[in-house]
This record gives C-alpha cells, sequence and structure tokens, in this order.
C-alpha cells in the first residue's frame, strides 16, 4: 500500500474498528499516517470524553404541559367567541351598525353637497372672461365667502380674488418715481390711507425709461382718482394676481386696491408694460418707484 | 428500535397520545444531548428540545415513514437548535462558556478528577461552540452522537461528499482549537 490512508480509515483506526492488516502495515513504515493517527486518537479522546447529557428531571412534564396549554390562536378564538351564544350575536350586532354606519355616512355627505354647492352658486355670477370692460368687471364683484369657500380651486381657475384682511403698515421708504425724477417729492405710500398716494399717469412709461418718468409728470392730475372719490372696486383674478406676484410680493389690498411692489430687474425694458397689457391691466395700474429702494417699484392696481 | 418507534407512530395516529409520550421517553435524552453539543448552555437545550418534540407533535400525524422517525427527529432538533443559536448568539458572546456545574461527571474519581472532567468537558464545548453551523452539526452528529455519514446527510440535507468534507473541515478546525488551547 502505497497511498497514505484516508481521513475514513484514520477516523476507525482511532475508534478502534478497523482490523485491515494492509492499512496496519501501512502505518508501521509511514510516519506521518501514524502521525495523523495520533492526533485523531487524542481528538477522539477529547470528544469520547464527553458525558452524555441527560434530560433534566421533568422534561416529559413540561412538554406535556405545554403541548396543553392552548395555543395563542386557540386563545384569541376563546377570547373573541367563547361563549359564543353570548358573544357571536353580540358581534352580529356590532357589526350590522358598524356597516348601517358605513352606508349612513355618506347618504349625509351626499345631501349636504348640492346645499353647499347652491348656495355658493346662487349670489355670484359665473367666473369672469378676462377683463375687458371696467364697470362690467366691477359689477360682477364676488363676495368674499364665495372666494373663501372654492379657495382650494383657485389656483387652476381664472378666480377672482376679493380683498384681503388688513395686513400691517408697509415700510415708508418708497417715493415716487417722478418725485426721484424731479428730485421734489419722496413718496410714502401710507396705506392707512390709500387715496393719499400721487399716482404717475403713464406709469409703464416710467419705468421703461427716465425720460418717460419725467413726461409722465405732465399729467399727473388726470392720472389720479380725486380723494374723496370712492375707489372702483378690485377685479383682479388670482391668475393676474400671481402672475403680478412674480415679480415681487403683494404688499397690501385695501379698499378695493391692490398694491405690489416688484423687482425693477424683472422688469426692466418694457416687460412691465407689456405684462400688464397682456392681462389686460395697462389702464388700470399706476406705477410709483422707491428713491430709498431704486431696485424696486410699487405698482397700484384698482 | 426503529420498529418501535413506528409502532409508537401508529399508536398516535391512531388517536393514543401515549404513543407520543413513548417517543419522548425514547428519545428525550438524545435528542437533548444533541442540543446541548450544539448550543452549549442547559437552559437553551432544554428550550430546544422541547421546540423539536412540540414540531414533532404537531407533524406526526403526517409523518410517512419515508425516512427513520429519528432521522427525522434530529432534523429537527437541528434546525431547531440553529434558530435558537441565532437568537442568543448575542447571548452567548457576552456570557462566559457554560461550566454546567450539575452535569453528570462521574464522581468515581474523587473530586479532583470531577473537577478535572468538567473542564475537559467545558473546554472541548468550547471548541465546538467555536465552529460555524455547517461545520459544528456534521461534527456533533458524527463524532459526538455516532451517526453514520448516510444519515448525517438525510439530516442535513446535503450530499454525501459534503458531508464528509465538512466534517473533515470542522476535525481540522477542531484539532487546531484543541492543540492551541493545549499550548
Amino acid at each position: 500500500m502505497s497511498e497514505h490512508l484516508s481521513p475514513e480509515a484514520l477516523e476507525l483506526w482511532a475508534m478502534g474498528s478497523a482490523d485491515s492488516a494492509e492499512e496496519r502495515r501501512h502505518l508501521d513504515i509511514c510516519l506521518e499516517c501514524a502521525q495523523d493517527l495520533k492526533e485523531a486518537k487524542e481528538y477522539f479522546a477529547a470528544l469520547g470524553g464527553l458525558p452524555s447529557r441527560k434530560a433534566p428531571p421533568g422534561f416529559a412534564l413540561r412538554l406535556r404541559a405545554r403541548l396543553d396549554a392552548p395555543s395563542g390562536w386557540r386563545k384569541l378564538g376563546a377570547a373573541l367567541f367563547f361563549p359564543w351564544y353570548f358573544k357571536v350575536p353580540m358581534q352580529l350586532v356590532g357589526a350590522a351598525l358598524v356597516a348601517l354606519l358605513i352606508w349612513a355616512l355618506p347618504a349625509r355627505l351626499g345631501k349636504s353637497v348640492p346645499l353647499q354647492l347652491a348656495q355658493a352658486e346662487n349670489p355670484a355670477p359665473s367666473p369672469a372672461p378676462p377683463p375687458a370692460d371696467h364697470g362690467e368687471m366691477a359689477e360682477k364683484k364676488i363676495a368674499p365667502e364665495r372666494s373663501e369657500n372654492r379657495r382650494g380651486k383657485l389656483e387652476e381657475s381664472d378666480e377672482l380674488i376679493s380683498p384681503e384682511p388688513p395686513r400691517p403698515p408697509v415700510p415708508e421708504n418708497l417715493a415716487m418715481a417722478r418725485g426721484r425724477a424731479s428730485g421734489a417729492r419722496a413718496f410714502s405710500p401710507k396705506l392707512e390711507n390709500p387715496q393719499s398716494l400721487q399716482p404717475m399717469d403713464e406709469p409703464v412709461a416710467a419705468i421703461e425709461s427716465p425720460s418717460g418718468a419725467a413726461k409722465s409728470a405732465a399729467s399727473e392730475s388726470k392720472a389720479e382718482p380725486p380723494a374723496s372719490a370712492p375707489l372702483p372696486s378690485i377685479m383682479l383674478s388670482l391668475k393676474q394676481d400671481s402672475l403680478i406676484r412674480a415679480l415681487g410680493f403683494r404688499l397690501d389690498i385695501r379698499e378695493g386696491v391692490v398694491y405690489y411692489e416688484l423687482k425693477t430687474s424683472k422688469v426692466a425694458g418694457d416687460s412691465l408694460a407689456t405684462r400688464l397689457q397682456n392681462l389686460g391691466l395697462g389702464d388700470r395700474t399706476i406705477v410709483y418707484s422707491s428713491s430709498e429702494s431704486p431696485d424696486s417699484v410699487v405698482i397700484k392696481v384698482h | 428500535m426503529e420498529d418501535w418507534d413506528l409502532e409508537y407512530v401508529q399508536w398516535f395516529k391512531e388517536g393514543r397520545e401515549q404513543g407520543f409520550n413513548r417517543l419522548v421517553q425514547r428519545h428525550q435524552d438524545r435528542v437533548y444531548n444533541l442540543c446541548y453539543r450544539m448550543l452549549g448552555d442547559a437552559g437553551d437545550a432544554e428550550e430546544a428540545a422541547q421546540e423539536a418534540f412540540m414540531k414533532v407533535h404537531r407533524g406526526l400525524k403526517d409523518f410517512r415513514a419515508e425516512a427513520k422517525f429519528s432521522t427525522w427527529l434530529y432534523r429537527i432538533a437541528v434546525n431547531v437548535s440553529l434558530n435558537i443559536r441565532q437568537s442568543s448568539r448575542r447571548r452567548s458572546l457576552r456570557e462566559a462558556p457554560d461550566y454546567d456545574l450539575e452535569s453528570a461527571a462521574d464522581p468515581a474519581g474523587g473530586p479532583e478528577a470531577d473537577l478535572e472532567a468538567r473542564r475537559q468537558e467545558a473546554w472541548v464545548q468550547r471548541g465546538i461552540r467555536s465552529l460555524p453551523a455547517e461545520f459544528r452539526v456534521p461534527l456533533v452528529l458524527r463524532d459526538i452522537e455516532g451517526r453514520d455519514y448516510e444519515e448525517i446527510a438525510e439530516i442535513t440535507g446535503a450530499n454525501l461528499g459534503t458531508v464528509r468534507s465538512r466534517l473533515h473541515r470542522a476535525r481540522e478546525k477542531m484539532r487546531d482549537f484543541l492543540a492551541e488551547e493545549k499550548t
């Protein structure tokens, strides 16, 4: 036998259950296999010396107790349905009540919806088309209640906005463009009294160029509404409002007049004029500029 | 022996709970010893053995004697032990090796021999616990429980060559551990 013993053969020799004469002779002459056999014997002696553990006393009794104990599902079933002659009818009644509630709730909600719609549609006209006639627009003023009721849909539609609650006064650091051009008057829009504003007669031109601002000074008194006259009602759609606010932010809404402060960097050139014209607000807008904030202008939409 | 197992299984299938009780009586020590060697902790071993017998109780009606009952029982016990070991791995890593002073070391050689036997057992058990599961299972089944290779393959679900290979690797690792500890 020229080859070394296999691990299985060594195992048998180590456990004393091998009797092959050929393997015996090999072990006598092969020092390597003899060394392996010695290590295997030590190994099996170590593992074979382990005592056989017996199950602890009461093992079978504890097992029986666990087997006889109701399972989690059985416990749940007993809790839910035992005694069945009492709990099952109660559960049926409960299920019927829940079903009735589920059925009745949408029915009640379904009744109230048409009522709300009817209330909302009754006093106010349908949303106005893009303003063409200011007088007609003023007559179609939408009540605040309607605007609040349908505020959720206003972004997508061209609904009209209504005046908002009063806001804190605007910082008095603004001056009219004309005043800055002439160096004569400073503009302080006291929005508690918006009629005190001094509007420009050609506001868009004032933005377009300084010469336009100077030119507009000639017709100042023509564009300014009488101080005592009531301001026209505002009819500014949310779309118009949002497009203007894209250029800056809304300062205030007072008595039907909306004030915006816009960044001049965003309204340079004729873009503001074009935008206001496209929105149908060209002749309803008065533009001011701030002496202290030359990078912004104030527009007043009435 | 296996005939008695099949007889008791048949009792159980006929509705006689006594059949299961007999099976427990016949196998509880070997199953417990297997679980103990796999887990190295007396509490975990009892938990695993009881869980194994409970699984057997649940599945005994469907047992079809395609394998030996003891093979089926051992396979369940090994799987339960592996699951329990995974769940208690964190704890066992923190704890000291289990010396289990209530072990059944033979007191015939006197207190000193008894103490030495316990140390020896703890030392070997520590080596077994250091083995990965794939090596520990064939080593325990073969070198401690004395199961033959075919049965180990059936219990572990591996083929015979894999069992031999893993057992060879397990013994090498175990020898290395014992030699290292001895030095």
